[in-house]
């Protein structure tokens, strides 16, 4: 494998033994831990790095550092109470606005960074709108409830969202009755849900409807009406018999197929979303996932792997608009005001209340059109020359924590620090003249030039990439 | 910025080059009626007639009342049936010897003649609902009665332009509040925006703006098997400042027509008249007016005011647009097509207002349209529970528009038909 830079090749996709793949990532002289590595697993699994976190990945390695970020950390506990509180009285005050800025600012602030991605994984897998849901408080509670379960088994977090009132309010579907199964729905259960798109004849929607006959939304809260109750046989996969939602959920979340479908999402929201992986790729996770019944264990071995730190992950993705701004505030160890950036990130196609379709929200290239460029880069302009009087984004300040607040180093800060020198050699010294010229400017006044060249940065559209 | 026709491999250029790279298929086959174009270039990857296209959706919010709108005077049951509510004859425009437009819908009278409106009487569907959200859903899904369905037929209209083209912004929803679900695509996503600088930024460029460029002509070579991710922002950069300038350009040389607009929707009808101008490849245009739902078309009381005044704003926003766009040049390039949820009931509630009705008409503009009065006024003494029976279903005017104007297989967006297209366009158009 070559070294990882903007323009890693996916030629040899196809090729790629699975073993050498999933096989633990050491350092080694062809692809030594360094800070193109460690950034990486940053953005990935911790949205990005902050200048000490490089500092101390080179210094631990990639086993100490992937297992820091696997772990959740001392007084996680009481950082999710304080938020949840948070969180319930904004969501009762504030509606939808009030969930999107406290999750924004937990994910900036959260010292579980990991666990505030796997939420969105799961947030955007079951694609629950706030719009459908309609009521703010109950969508608070799945929120939290998903988190908690995030990084359980496949069966365990299906079992939560099945039979949480959200998910058949977003789903369109409040009422099972027997005499009216509900076979849009069911369909969208096994294309969305289960299976994926290509599968749903192993799992038949009319039997799944039937599975759900009973269940109803009443006053936001799920109830079972045994009355609307169809007790005939229903068949899900070779299982035959009056099966409950419980036992459906129970066979579909240890169904092989319904671990590929969910082992692939991980694979494209952790490694790439450019390529579809042959099945045999896979294989080893999805036998991970059959025999540990954990999520974690996946993404771990997804983060510890080689082909995670191969040049065929390696800046293989475009940042959502969630990534982009908060991996800004946590590069630069800042907060960024979050009441006007869930709307602005709604604005860019990311409306964290409100997934667009049953597949979520739009991933990979779709995330960019020339619309959603302009307004990501007008955004990541705004955080930067923002007022200062709410933000904590200062880069001159971040530079002086870590002695490169100096006319010399500045510029190499934020090479390293976002682009970790991938930029092209002209690219750079573009950069660096334009600092140069800021610094000519009399008086001098170092905040402010650091941030024009900080946005200088932001807008060029290797940013876009992680 | 590179010389588009500068020729690298093949003879095509670099920008082809990475169109065959991030579109979905290799070389994908376009099949639209009996044109069948192999989209070899980045020119052809739409069919030539339709990619300068652009259509505007008037949503009229709360239901219009259509029997006041287009009246047909000559029918005493109107009469009858509408005691306080009437438009007579002698105030009412006629139009043809059975039916005249409302008063307020004056200026529209020299469009109608000019033969670029058309009127497609008879519009709705099988069991329509008469609550404002579920009839709503039905027309933006155009699936009606999937309460299941979250997308809707512009977003999946927009999807498959996507196919085509990745980067180019497809449609905007020209408005505020929140976006209807007719916008909502599984891959596109559509931007919303008030005014022109919505769009883009217009301060002043920073240096990276050019930094974009800079590292784009030692690529040129790559092959488009070798096109990356990177390959792709930074076209898709190129292209988005482009846009930007574009904007900006017309914004430079705008005159205060947009600021001085008379009422809402003429102003934003103007502005979508400026971005048409300034040729940004955006193919559609979403508009709400009426406010959202119940909506102000929905006029259970003291109806003959409030009604009287949309129209007026509906009429005066049109002919504006219109004329603006004779000025322009980009009458032929645009179709506007007005709908509401549903039309009102044919008699009276007793509070001098209508109750929801069902089957409607639709407004078409443009110089391309088959003026005129176009399908049966539905009966008025056959009635689907007090309102309009339908006998064209709305989803055979949406493939019309997405078939024969916007050049999107409407099998794709919208499944099996329940009949033929509509007669909405010139022959030859």
């Amino acid at each position: 494998m070559k070294t990882a830079t903007f323009r890693s090749s996916m030629s040899s996709f196809r090729a790629i033994d699975p073993k050498w793949a999933w096989d633990e990532y050491n350092s080694n002289p062809q692809e030594p831990w360094d800070l193109k590595k460690a950034a990486h697993l940053y953005r990935r699994a911790a949205f990005a790095p902050g200048y000490g976190d490089l500092s101390r990945a080179l210094e631990d390695g990639p086993a100490k550092t992937i297992t820091a970020l696997l772990t959740p950390p001392e007084g996680l506990g009481l950082f999710h109470s304080e938020y949840d509180t948070l969180l319930k009285d904004a969501a009762r005050t504030q509606g939808w606005a009030g969930i999107r800025a406290w999750w924004l600012r937990r994910m900036m602030e959260s010292p579980f960074p990991l666990e505030e991605k796997l939420t969105l994984f799961w947030h955007t897998h079951f694609a629950i709108a706030g719009d459908r849901v309609g009521d703010p408080a109950l969508l608070t509670d799945y929120l939290i409830r998903l988190r908690q379960k995030c990084r359980d088994s496949w069966e365990d977090i299906l079992a939560e969202v099945a039979l949480h009132p959200t998910f058949l309010l977003s789903g369109g579907a409040p009422s099972h009755r027997k005499m009216a199964p509900n076979i849009h729905w069911a369909k969208v259960f096994c294309d969305h849900v289960a299976l994926g798109p290509h599968n749903h004849r192993v799992l038949k929607p009319e039997e799944v409807a039937r599975v759900w006959t009973g269940w109803f939304v009443l006053n936001k809260k799920l109830r079972f009406i045994p009355t609307e109750r169809d007790t005939d046989p229903k068949t899900i996969f070779d299982q035959t018999g009056d099966l409950t939602v419980a036992e459906l959920v129970q066979l579909v979340g240890r169904h092989p197929l319904s671990q590929e479908f969910i082992v692939r999402k991980l694979y494209q929201y952790f490694v790439s979303d450019e390529h579809s992986p042959p099945p045999a790729l896979l294989r080893p996770l999805v036998e991970l996932l059959e025999t540990t019944n954990s999520v974690h264990a996946v993404v771990e071995r997804i983060l510890r792997s080689n082909l995670f730190f191969s040049p065929l992950a390696y800046r293989a993705k475009i940042k959502s608009p969630v990534e982009l701004v908060v991996g800004l505030a946590r590069s630069f160890e800042s907060l960024i005001p979050t009441a006007p950036l869930g709307e602005e990130l709604a604005s860019a196609g990311q409306d964290l209340c409100n997934p667009p379709s049953f597949e979520g929200w739009p991933a990979g290239k779709h995330w960019i059109h020339q619309g959603t460029y302009l307004a990501r880069k007008r955004l990541l302009k705004r955080i930067v020359g923002g007022p200062t009087a709410q933000s904590t984004l200062d880069p001159w300040k971040t530079a002086q924590k870590y002695q490169k607040a100096s006319i010399r180093d500045f510029p190499k800060f934020l090479a390293e620090l976002l682009y970790q020198h991938d930029l092209e050699p002209c690219v750079e010294e573009a950069l660096q003249k334009r600092w140069n010229s800021l610094t000519q400017i009399r008086p001098f006044a170092p905040g402010q030039a650091a941030k024009i060249l900080l946005t200088e940065f932001l807008l060029l559209p290797e940013y876009e990439l992680t | 910025m590179q010389n588009p026709q500068h020729k690298l491999v093949d003879g095509l250029t670099r920008r082809q080059l990475l169109w065959r790279a991030f579109s979905a298929a290799p070389v994908p086959l376009v099949t639209f009626g009996a044109r069948r174009l192999a989209a070899t270039t980045e020119e052809s990857c739409e069919v030539p007639h339709h990619k300068n296209r652009a259509l505007i959706i008037i949503q009229l919010t709360g239901g219009n009342d259509i029997l006041n709108t287009v009246v047909p005077f000559e029918d005493s049951a109107y009469h009858k049936a509408r005691p306080t509510l009437r438009i007579v004859a002698q105030k009412a425009i006629p139009v043809t010897d059975s039916l005249a437009f409302h008063p307020a819908l004056k200026p529209l009278e020299d469009v109608f003649r000019a033969g670029t409106l058309a009127v497609v009487q008879g519009v709705g569907y099988p069991n329509s609902s008469r609550g404002h959200d579920e009839a709503l859903r039905d027309w933006h899904t155009a699936r009606p009665g999937d309460e299941v369905e979250r997308t809707g037929w512009l977003g999946r209209a927009c999807d498959e332009l996507l196919t085509h083209n990745p980067i180019a912004v497809h449609a905007v929803f020209v408005g505020r509040g929140k976006p209807p679900q007719a916008i909502i695509g599984r891959h596109f996503f559509v931007p919303r925006i008030t005014r022109e600088d919505d769009l883009v930024d217009t301060q002043p460029p920073y240096e990276s703006e050019s930094l974009s460029a800079i590292v784009t002509p030692a690529e040129a070579s790559r092959s488009a098997a070798e096109a990356t991710l990177v390959d792709f922002v930074r076209e898709v950069a190129r292209q988005a400042w482009d846009l930007r300038r574009k904007v900006i350009a017309v914004l430079e040389k705008s005159d205060d027509l947009v600021r001085a607009s008379r009422f809402d929707l003429e102003r934003v009808l103007r502005l979508i008249g400026r971005l048409i101008q300034a040729e940004l490849g955006i193919r559609i245009f979403y508009v709400d007016f009426g406010g959202p739902p119940p909506g102000g078309f929905d006029t259970h009381a003291n109806q003959l005011e409030n009604h009287d005044a949309l129209l007026s704003e509906l009429a005066w926003s049109l002919k504006s647009f219109v004329t603006m766009a004779e000025r322009g040049g980009f009458l032929d390039r645009v179709l506007l097509m007005t709908f509401s949820e549903f039309g009102r009931t044919l008699a009276e509630n007793g509070r001098h207002g209508t109750e929801h009705g069902a089957a409607s008409s639709l407004f078409v503009v443009g110089s391309a349209v088959n003026g005129g009065i176009l399908g049966e006024h539905p009966s008025l003494s056959d009635l689907d529970q007090g309102g309009l029976r339908y006998h064209t279903d709305f989803r055979c005017v949406y493939a019309t528009l997405l078939n024969e104007w916007l050049g999107v297989s409407p099998a794709a967006v919208l499944g099996k038909l329940p009949g033929p297209t509509v007669p909405l366009l010139k022959p030859g158009v």
